[in-house]
């Protein structure tokens, strides 16, 4: 009986085994017939992202859209190493313009706008009403100092200090207990309620995130206008697809996607 | 006569293959131009990282083994009810990837996690603390330390043990005048393995302790941040990694070299 059983499980294996590699010959075939486009988004785009590429490889059947999805400032250090990417999309002008000076960039434009808001677990342990409950003791998470997400929360808390008396900057800066790699571990962080608050950008509120937290907007006059930037990086030869995809998201049609999910238009028509 | 060199020559090129493998990223670290970020380097930054990762895995190493030791002996020696499951239960953290281990601590000593709830209760919140950094740290070596010191215990020709019994010895002498120096060597090499494990322990780290300077930025967090800014400094924090690495790995080689 013993016997039995090892030679099935072994001919189990063996079956799993060649099932495996036949899909992924099958793969293989079918996207060796597809050209490849290599997109590297900031985190931010993550679910509108995921749509935008739907929609062009529904239109542009023989093209395969990549996209990486990463703090915009590991992006950026991945391009500089070297890195194949065909299209960048940035949160923030800084790591665009370096980018540009660089002499990566062989086009480029303004592309969407965002703004932050401030969000607390939907049991607001700490008890965060606004802005100016940020002082009194609570775990504050915040981006990175390079992530754009955490430039634009620093900003953001700066401008406010001027609004509240005592060093509000400063006892609100003592009270973040994490600096994330990027702006959705922010998110996280909030969702499984570790955190009692954290910035984040408006377009993290998805229906998922919704669920799980309170969000309190920030006064317009101390939020952040967050300007974001694509850039068509420099090929050795001629990527027509990738100048495809960057001209689709800055056209209307590829606008209105984004629009969807919260963002708006910073694309500056002829 | 003419079998025997081919096939130690076959070894012997394919042992060269798997050294130049395993050498080239430590030789392309060095002659990075991390130097470059060398001001960078001196920055607090780096020597709290420096700090954060020895005390934490200095503390989480002590733990591993006031709980492995026992742990291991109990396993090695004595047969029990559900032994076997036990056995699995110790390996498990072996196989988890690191990010799923800091999710899993995360959900159960976080706050509202299973057990975290009751301690938040008395006010001890263990998310984005020092703490954090050694639990998880404990979490990702304990199976390692176990391992090792098992194997060693078991090792111990059990006849000594024996005659000790008969001679009269309690169970605690037999453990602590027998087992316990004839598994030295088993029990360092454990204790060095999960110390270097710790060291190097990132995913549960960043993901249950969080990434705070100077409070839960242990080195492998530093390299990560760091990659957000300049990767020269990566490189750089990197190396000093390595050379803390090296460095242990050389005084554990001479420990047990002198007891031979």
């Amino acid at each position: 009986m013993k016997k039995d059983s090892k030679k099935i499980i072994k001919g189990i294996i063996v079956l799993v085994i060649i099932v495996l590699f036949s899909s992924w010959g099958k793969h293989l075939y079918s996207k060796e017939n597809k050209e490849e486009i290599i997109v590297f988004a900031a985190a931010s785009l993550t679910e509108s992202m995921e749509d935008v590429v739907e929609e062009f490889e529904k239109q542009h059947l023989n093209v395969d859209v990549k996209v990486h999805l990463a703090s915009t400032s590991r992006l950026r250090m991945q391009i500089e190493q070297g890195v194949e990417a065909h299209v960048f999309l940035s949160a923030n002008e800084k790591h665009y313009k370096a980018l540009s000076k660089e002499k990566f960039i062989s086009k480029g434009s303004s592309f969407l706008y965002n703004s932050m808001v401030l969000i607390v677990p939907e049991d607001n342990p700490s008890k965060v009403q606004g802005v100016q409950d940020l002082q009194k003791a609570c775990k504050l998470v915040v981006a990175q100092k390079e992530v754009p997400a955490g430039i634009y929360a620093r900003q953001i808390i700066h401008s406010l200090d001027n609004e509240f008396e005592a060093e509000y900057e400063e006892k609100v800066l003592n009270n973040i207990v994490s600096e994330e790699n990027n702006v959705k571990q922010v998110v996280n962080k909030v969702v499984v309620g570790e955190a009692d608050a954290a910035f984040v950008y408006a377009t993290d509120i998805t229906e998922n995130v919704k669920r799980k937290v309170k969000v309190i907007p920030i006064d317009e006059k101390h939020n952040v206008k967050a300007v974001y930037y694509i850039g068509q990086l420099k090929q050795d030869e001629e990527k027509k697809y990738a100048e495809q995809f960057y001209t689709y998201l800055l056209s209307l049609k590829g606008q209105e996607i984004f629009k969807k999910y919260g963002f708006e238009s910073a694309v500056i028509s002829e | 006569m003419k079998h025997k060199g081919v096939f130690k020559n076959i070894l012997a090129i394919i042992s060269c293959i798997c050294i130049l493998f395993l050498l080239s990223p430590i030789i392309a670290l060095f002659t990075f131009p991390w130097t470059q970020a060398f001001e960078l380097l001196l920055d607090s930054f780096l020597v709290q990282a420096v700090i954060i990762s020895l005390k934490s895995t200095f503390t989480s190493l002590m733990v591993v083994a006031a709980v492995g030791i026992p742990t291991a002996y109990y396993i090695a020696r004595y047969s029990f009810k559900g032994k076997g499951i036990v056995e699995t239960i110790v390996q498990l953290p072996l196989i988890l990837p690191p990010a799923v281990a800091g999710l899993l601590l995360l959900i159960t000593f976080g706050r509202n996690g299973v057990i975290g709830r009751y301690l938040s209760v008395f006010g001890i919140q263990i998310p984005f603390t020092f703490l954090a950094v050694v639990i998880a740290q404990v979490f990702v070596t304990l199976p390692i330390f176990i391992q090792s010191a098992r194997e060693g215990f078991e090792k111990v020709d059990i006849d000594l043990e024996k005659s000790a019994a008969v001679m009269g010895a309690s169970e605690w002498q037999i453990f602590s005048n027998i087992t316990l120096p004839l598994s030295k060597n088993a029990l360092l090499t454990g204790a060095v393995l999960s110390w270097a494990r710790a060291l190097a322990e990132f995913g549960a780290t960043i993901l249950f302790a969080g990434n705070l300077e100077g409070k839960t930025q242990t080195l492998p967090l530093a390299i990560y941040t760091a990659m957000e800014k300049d990767l020269n400094l990566s490189m750089g924090i990197a190396v000093c990694l390595v050379i803390i690495s090296i460095f242990v790995l050389v005084i554990l080689k001479w420990i047990t070299k002198s007891d031979d």
